[in-house]
């Protein structure tokens, strides 16, 4: 009898891990996190903000750009009128010239200890485990920040120092990015060059969807960088398999002049 | 233990089952109406992208109704951070 309850209840993991369904939580928290960076790090003129949402309920949380959340359904809207027009005449405008562009496109996503990262190279959506835990010193120092008390902590994640400041009077392990792990929220974090400063702006007692990345492809951390790597040595040829038409010599040279100047990753 | 087999086989083609229905059915939808058949998947347009930075990509497309609006924003997603 007791095999006959093991087997059944191996059998229900196994179609409950079938479905493969991430989202379906719910939020109790929404933490509003500025976040100020540079695109190219020789290059103190491209510092660019951008507003990420870390959404938080229970144990699950994901971390991604407002902006991303409010445009991807007007973006949707506008496409859609623009296919409908296109009916006809077999000819489609894509136009979200004046629809804000989303700076940062990566998304973290949390379930209890797992910590998922999606990103973007070119076209395609890719999805790693974050393997690495930061071990974080925590230091006497305190300061206020929006009205907390904050304690400072240290650690090291990949090849950056960062430092945390994070409060007791939020007692929840939380933080943006993969920035986690502390005992209270983190409020403030920043790597010694300041080359990624992010801020809280807000807290709101909010119930909604949490709605990961779709249509991602999972790999590992060292297979994405390695990927990422061989686009920026030839951007051009990764473009080239989504278009249908040849490249242009002027676009060509504007895109290898822009990667040169994107050199900037938090992972 | 005949339990045991008897559950896992049950199990097995259950899934198989679903697994087969679905399949056939989609064989199905692509040999009883070709028409169909042209106009879904036969789907081409052209395609101009206004970047955000005002630059314009002239390209063409063509792939099923149902993928072409995610595979668009897509393309322009990829352009805009390219050349903007």
């Amino acid at each position: 009898m007791k095999e006959l309850i093991s087997m059944m209840f191996l059998l229900s993991c196994f179609l409950i891990k079938a479905q493969n369904n991430v989202g379906g939580a719910t939020t109790n928290i929404v933490c509003r996190y500025q976040v100020q960076f540079l695109k190219d790090t020789l290059n103190v003129e491209s510092k660019t903000n951008e507003i990420m949402a870390l959404q938080i309920g229970g144990n699950i949380s994901l971390y991604k750009s407002e902006q991303k959340r409010k445009t991807d359904s007007l973006r949707h809207e506008s496409i859609k009128n623009s296919m409908q027009n296109a009916q006809d005449k077999k000819s489609v405008v894509i136009d979200f010239s004046k629809i804000p562009k989303v700076n940062l496109v990566h998304e973290v996503y949390k379930n209890g200890d797992d910590l998922v990262i999606f990103d973007n190279i070119i076209k395609d959506q890719y999805f790693y485990p974050a393997n690495k835990k930061i071990d974080w010193k925590i230091n006497v120092e305190t300061k206020q920040i929006a009205g907390y008390t904050c304690q400072k902590a240290t650690g090291q994640y990949n090849n950056r120092f960062y430092t945390a400041w994070f409060t007791k009077e939020i007692p929840i392990s939380e933080g943006p990015y993969t920035f986690k792990g502390l005992p209270g929220l983190i409020l403030e974090v920043y790597d010694t060059n300041k080359y990624f400063f992010i801020s809280l702006i807000s807290i709101q007692r909010l119930n909604e969807e949490i709605i990961p990345m779709n249509r991602a492809i999972k790999t590992t951390y060292n297979d994405f960088k390695k990927k990422r790597r061989e686009v920026n040595d030839n951007p051009i040829a990764e473009l080239q398999k989504l278009s249908n038409n040849p490249i242009s010599k002027e676009v060509k040279d504007k895109v290898i002049e822009n990667r040169k100047r994107k050199n900037n990753y938090l992972d | 233990m005949k339990k045991i087999i008897l559950l896992a086989a049950f199990g097995v083609a259950g899934l198989v089952s679903a697994k087969t229905s679905e399949i056939v059915e989609k064989v199905e939808i692509v040999n009883t109406d070709n028409s169909t058949k042209e106009t879904v998947i036969d789907n081409c347009y052209t395609v101009t992208y206004v970047l955000s930075c005002g630059e314009r990509i002239l390209d063409s497309y063509c792939d099923s109704y149902d993928d072409i609006e995610c595979d668009l924003m897509v393309i322009w997603d990829a352009w805009d951070n390219e050349l903007c």
